[in-house]
């Protein structure tokens, strides 16, 4: 057994949870991925162990050949699954480095990162070999021009060896047919906690449907939504060009900006009370708190987010607001202090893990500027 | 080991008749043996017990037998009056009165045999050669007589070359019926036990003919890689999903319906065996079913440095004959030499497709 995984192998903040790419007030990270497989091997969910295993060898053994050349995954983490616990793996998860279906299965999967787990390959996820590359702010272009040169890479590599499955009309082949083609999934990390204390989710969810694109909850497909954050993604693979993907992932979220942006700046007036106690509310059960749970504590960070970004909380950045929401998870918790923790445990260390942060914020004066009732009046309570 | 009157079955049940006091000996399965058994006592004219059917077998053997020696004797006193109208009948009659009531059952103890094997082999050869119709081991178009004329018509070479090629079948044959056996006994010696005694019961030869005949093609199937030969890859080379006898990935055994379910393929195959339900599908989910995105790049690139190979090599080649040509006409045999010996090299290079 490793010494606690992330601490050892991984830089305390992530590549994303830093400043950088454009829109970063809202655009939390940029997430490009590219599903590739090798054409003789069955997919992993068909795979035998021996398969799986020879399959993340080979991956590995790739991405240590190719680490030099230019595009290569240079000083790699390579972690076999097999090594480490349930909670460390999960902990991967809240790092957006895996998926909830990557680390059910220990046997044979594997992850190759760099420490800053700007580029990684998760290793018989769904499809053989998944390329991942995620920046902060929304920066796509640069996402993919990372993942795309790995792909070059590899598959100069693979070509001879164990080719990745390719055919002229269904383009890169896959586990499930819908990644099918160029086997690119973009995605743009959002914060928007505007529309939702506005009341104009379904609306943004509904609008992002009609342009073929999918707004989803915080950890892809399936997931729910925790802080506020969503995740807008391409629904194609197939028939469009990886060019034109990158550019309506990255148009939609403009847009989606655009419209927090302004539900955000009709806030102070149109919902003036319901947002001043909703963020008052975070702000104190977060200063006072000795036990805090997940969501809620999630919840009020998004919130005290959304209270610095209007100017109303100061004195935490916006990288420590990043760096808390992944620390405080379950499975990331329990890596921190190395052991696995009962819940009531949990809750009482992540009080005392954001306690000191809470007491570095103060309010603002334009916070306590409160509307008097007959300013109030005609605030009604959004429907969320 | 199987059985002596159907071939097909494992024979299980054993019976020696003491025959003045020539013992011959019966290898049978058990529902040829009750068939037998039943069949000789409706010739007889023996009472069979209403519950024959459901009696354990060497029971109702035993009781069949003993009740047909009273038969016997009944018919001996008023011989002529069962009236034998064919040979068969007659056949069945002389060895049934000839039968000195001795019986014997064995049940699964081959060891007991070998030696009478031996013994009795002349009439087992009889046997077969009257049963040979029934059997669907072989089939010749042409009768055995039709056989003997043709074989008489040869010359004495070709007689051997066809004797020498039927032996060579007979082994064929052989050597399938001994895997057979062995799949039979592994049959019956899994310790599954009496499940798996009924089970080998059930399992007709044809099927174990199937399964031994359907390994080597399936394995046949498995090692057809789809992908590999891509020259040959065009629209008339992909298998159309209906045409795989059974619907299934060749190599992952995957059926249509499965991937649907699942929505899932099961290995890069699927899509090509799958590819128009699948180009259906994804026509009505994505509105697409056509790649239009990057290409592998790998592969164009050494296609391209390899033409370009083959071409520089083409050039210089050409160069080398006019050359060799010119040297010739000016008569200039030691440089016409040295040219030739250039051409002899750079013709023996090899542009390997591999090569980096």
């Amino acid at each position: 057994m490793h010494p606690p995984l992330l601490l050892s192998a991984f830089d305390r903040a992530a590549r994303w949870m830093k400043r950088g790419g454009r829109e970063n007030d809202i655009v939390l990270s940029s997430r490009v991925r590219l599903a590739r497989n090798l054409r003789r091997y069955p997919f992993p969910h068909k795979a035998s162990p021996a398969e799986l295993a020879s399959v993340r060898h080979r991956a590995f053994a790739a991405l240590r050949a190719t680490a030099e050349a230019p595009g290569g995954m240079a000083a790699a983490q390579f972690l076999l699954f097999e090594d480490f616990s349930q909670w460390e793996r999960q902990s991967l998860i809240d790092r957006h480095l895996s998926s909830r279906e990557h680390v059910q299965d220990e046997l044979g999967r594997g992850l190759a990162a760099t420490p800053d787990a700007a580029l990684c390959v998760q290793a018989n996820e769904e499809d053989h070999l998944r390329l991942q590359s995620l920046l902060p702010g929304l920066q796509l272009d640069a996402a993919f021009a990372l993942v795309d040169k790995l792909d070059d890479v590899l598959e100069g590599y693979f070509d001879g060896r164990a080719a990745f499955a390719y055919s002229d009309r269904f383009g890169y082949l896959t586990a499930c047919p819908t990644n099918a083609g160029t086997g690119l999934r973009a995605s743009v990390m959002l914060h928007l906690p505007g529309l939702e204390v506005a009341g104009r989710m379904d609306r943004a969810r509904r609008w992002a449907e009609g342009r073929g694109l999918l707004l989803r909850g915080t950890f892809g497909e399936g997931s729910k939504v925790w802080g506020h954050l969503h995740q807008l993604s391409n629904a194609a693979s197939m028939g469009v060009g990886e060019t034109d993907v990158l550019v309506d992932v990255e148009k939609a979220a403009r847009e989606l900006c655009d419209m927090e942006r302004a539900a955000r700046v009709g806030l102070p007036e149109k919902q003036a009370i319901e947002a001043r106690d909703r963020i008052g509310r975070a702000f104190g059960t977060l200063r006072y708190a000795r036990r805090a749970g997940c969501r809620e504590a999630t919840d009020c960070l998004s919130l005290l987010r959304l209270g610095h970004e209007m100017n109303w909380a100061k004195g935490l950045t916006r990288q420590r607001f990043n760096e808390l929401m992944v620390w405080i998870r379950p499975a990331y918790l329990q890596v921190l202090h190395g052991r696995a923790l009962s819940s009531d445990e949990r809750d009482i260390l992540r009080a005392d893990l954001l306690r000191p942060h809470l007491n570095r914020m103060r309010l603002d004066p334009a916070f306590f500027d409160a509307p008097g009732p007959e300013n109030g009046a005609s605030d009604k309570p959004a429907t969320t | 080991m199987k059985c002596e009157k159907c071939r097909e079955r494992a024979a299980n049940v054993f019976i020696t008749r003491v025959v003045e006091g020539q013992s011959f000996k019966e290898k049978l399965c058990e529902p040829c043996a009750r068939e037998g058994a039943l069949a000789e006592a409706w010739l007889l004219g023996t009472p069979v017990p209403e519950d024959a059917a459901r009696m354990p077998l060497d029971k109702l053997l035993l009781e069949l037998f003993a009740q047909s020696q009273e038969a016997q004797e009944a018919a001996a006193n008023n011989s002529g009056a069962l009236g034998a109208d064919s040979d068969d009948d007659k056949w069945s009659l002389q060895k049934l009165a000839e039968l000195d009531s001795q019986i014997e059952l064995g049940r699964a103890d081959p060891d007991g045999f070998a030696e009478s094997f031996e013994f009795s082999s002349d009439e087992d050869e009889a046997d077969e050669e009257d049963e040979v119709d029934s059997e669907d081991e072989i089939e010749f178009d042409v009768s055995p007589e039709e056989m003997e004329a043709a074989l008489e018509e040869m010359e004495p070479h070709e007689r051997e070359a066809v004797s020498q090629m039927l032996e060579a079948l007979d082994e064929v044959q052989q050597h399938l019926e001994d895997i057979m056996v062995q799949r039979a006994h592994e049959l019956e010696d899994s310790p599954l036990g009496d499940a798996a005694d009924s089970a080998a019961g059930d399992e007709t030869l044809g099927d174990i003919v199937s399964a031994v005949e359907a390994d080597p093609f399936a394995d046949d199937i498995a090692s057809h890689d789809p992908f590999a030969d891509d020259a040959g890859r065009g629209d008339e080379a992909t298998p159309s999903w209906k045409s795989t006898p059974t619907g299934r990935c060749a190599k992952c055994h995957t059926t249509w319906d499965r991937m649907r379910e699942d929505g899932r393929a099961g290995c890069p195959a699927c899509y090509e065996i799958f590819a128009e339900p699948l180009a259906e599908t994804l026509e009505r989910m994505q509105s697409a079913s056509q790649h239009a995105g990057k290409a592998p790049r790998a592969a164009a690139r050494r296609q391209r440095r390899l033409e370009h190979l083959r071409a520089r090599r083409d050039s210089r080649l050409a160069l080398l004959r006019e050359r060799l040509e010119a040297a010739l006409k000016a008569d200039q045999f030691e440089e016409a030499s040295k040219l030739r010996d250039k051409i002899r090299i750079v013709e023996s290079t090899i542009v390997d497709p591999e090569a980096p």
